[in-house]
């Protein structure tokens, strides 16, 4: 069977006086079902790579393809979360979200995380964690086969990352494949079904394994110890 | 609300010192000469046009001239301006003529439009709608324009249809800009006006000036002064309060730079 999201052979150069080569021969497959979490250092191209996934930009070479096709514009069925909020000030929290979906489904969105109370509030009332959850509501109100998430976590307190961390693996457990970018390797360690770690820019695959462990993570289990160790020394290529 | 009654006593104490300066020149005769009308000649002169009904009679002449003018040019002038800030590759074609136009004062017209149009209400018409269409248009060209990246790339991921990205980006995202430049585009009408009735008209406050002056009646040209600039500011802020209404998101980060409060967006550069 196909992958769902191939990433086959691409190159991504960004022209300008000096021109910025941010992957080189990058190969990523995911299947249905995974939960992907491709770890990366500051400024390695992860961005770029959900961007490329997303049909936001398009490759120098290679190939990106999406359910057997090639990616040649945005599409719902790829909902992407920025690496910032990116809600529309002069919408109110329900507005913004079912601005993506329909109003029955946003609702029941909002519900889900917990941000009912805030459904008539605008965006610059709303504290960075709440604003990243109505981000994330928008991003499922579609309905999406997959879910691109650039560091949906990064920057936030333990409680509100906590409540974001089982709200993602809730929907992943559901049948919504997922994507992840980060830097932060406990972020991957706790909801990766596979880690991809890239090499500093321009990016390549240094590492890439399945984390075959039960939810929730035990972080003083041996078996995830071992893992955490085998990925740290693989993240020695970062330096 | 104390803040509020700050501003307001700021702004009348110009206004309140020049009249009280005014009563006292009268008083002591230094306005002898007739150049100057003193404050009580004026008030004479604005109860006396009141009675007449002359005084309603051309102050509803302007202002409905205005206001027809005005929303024609606001209706021509933000749907342009939203496709000129839209469809990037139509601006190297129009922007520079329309650069030049801008130029050409709406007073410089007016022979022409009386020519085109008659000495009737067309002619003033015409006026009206030119002098505020560019401001308005090209307000909402940078509105249109400034509305970030970033949203617009959300817009796509969403996969907004044109009409959708119109009502739920493009327009919210430069309201700010529009009725800003609306209001712009209502000052320069207005003030447009009054030079179009100055130069051919019958009725107007513009041509209650002008013929005070025949007459040699300062007062009446105070009082006609006068009224231009209350009706004016009156206008505008009318205008304001509809921009506070209209967007609540924007209270919040108004005054912090980005605000609304009567901050005029510039007109883009040429390039
Ligand atoms: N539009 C662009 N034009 C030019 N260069 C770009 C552009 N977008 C990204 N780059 C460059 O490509 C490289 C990768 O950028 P990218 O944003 O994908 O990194 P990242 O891994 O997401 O970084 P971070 O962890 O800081 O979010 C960087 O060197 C960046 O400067
Ligand atoms: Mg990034």
């Amino acid at each position: 069977m196909d992958p769902l999201l191939d990433i086959r052979n691409v190159h991504k150069v960004f022209p300008g006086r000096t021109p910025v080569t941010a992957i080189e021969h990058l190969n990523i497959s995911v299947e249905k079902g995974d939960f992907a979490v491709i770890l990366g250092p500051s400024g390695c191209g992860k961005t770029t790579i959900l961007r490329l996934a997303a049909g936001l930009d398009f490759p120098t070479g290679g190939q990106v393809v999406f359910n057997g096709r090639p990616v040649q514009a945005p599409g719902r069925q790829r909902a992407l979360m920025f690496q910032e909020p990116r809600l529309f000030p002069w919408l109110t929290v329900e507005q913004n979200v079912a601005a993506a979906g329909p109003k029955e489904l946003a609702r029941r969105s909002l519900g889900s995380m917990g941000l009912t109370e805030f459904a008539a509030s605008y965006p610059h009332e709303l504290s960075g964690g709440m604003a990243r959850r109505v981000a994330l509501a928008r991003a499922l109100v579609g309905q999406p086969d997959i879910l691109l998430l650039d560091e949906p976590l990064s920057n936030l307190d333990l409680p509100v990352r906590r409540g974001l961390q089982s709200e993602l693996l809730r929907m992943w457990q559901q049948g919504l494949s997922c994507v992840l970018v980060t830097h932060e390797l406990e972020e991957a360690l706790v909801l990766a079904s596979r880690i991809l770690i890239l090499s500093p820019r321009p990016a390549r695959v240094l590492w890439d394994g399945q984390i075959p462990l039960p939810y929730p993570r035990d972080r003083r289990s041996d078996r995830y110890l071992a893992i955490k160790q085998e990925i740290q020394q693989a993240m020695e290529g970062w330096s | 609300m104390k803040r509020r009654w700050v501003s307001i006593i700021q702004a009348l104490t110009i206004p309140v010192a020049v009249l009280l300066l005014w009563l006292v020149a009268a008083q002591r005769d230094w306005l002898a000469g007739g150049l100057l009308p003193s404050p009580s000649e004026v008030w004479a002169a604005l109860t006396h046009l009141a009675r007449r009904g002359l005084l309603v009679r051309h102050l509803q002449t302007s202002v409905l001239r205005v206001l027809f003018g005005f929303s024609w040019a606001a209706a021509m002038a933000v749907p342009a301006g939203v496709v000129l800030g839209w469809v990037r590759p139509l601006r190297p074609w129009l922007l520079p003529s329309l650069h030049f136009l801008r130029q050409i004062p709406p007073v410089a017209w007016i022979p022409m439009f009386l020519l085109w149009f008659g000495i009737g209400e067309a002619s003033k018409h015409a006026v009206i709608v030119y002098a505020a269409f560019f401001p308005i248009f090209l307000n909402t060209v940078v509105g249109v324009e400034q509305i970030p990246r970033s949203l617009w790339e959300v817009s796509r991921v969403l996969e907004f249809s044109p009409g959708k990205t119109l009502i739920k980006l493009v327009l919210p995202g430069s309201a700010v800009a529009i009725l800003s430049g609306l209001r712009l585009g209502l000052g320069m009408s207005w003030r447009a006006l009054v030079a179009a009735e100055m130069l051919a008209a019958t009725s107007g406050l513009g041509y209650l000036v002008m013929s005070a002056r025949s007459l040699v009646r300062t007062d009446e040209m105070v009082v006609g002064m006068i009224l231009i600039g209350v009706v004016g500011l009156m206008m505008e802020q009318l205008l304001a309060l509809v921009e506070r209404a209209l967007l609540p998101w924007n209270r919040a980060t108004a005054g912090r730079g980005g605000g609304s409060d009567g901050s005029i967006v510039g007109y883009p550069k040429r390039s």
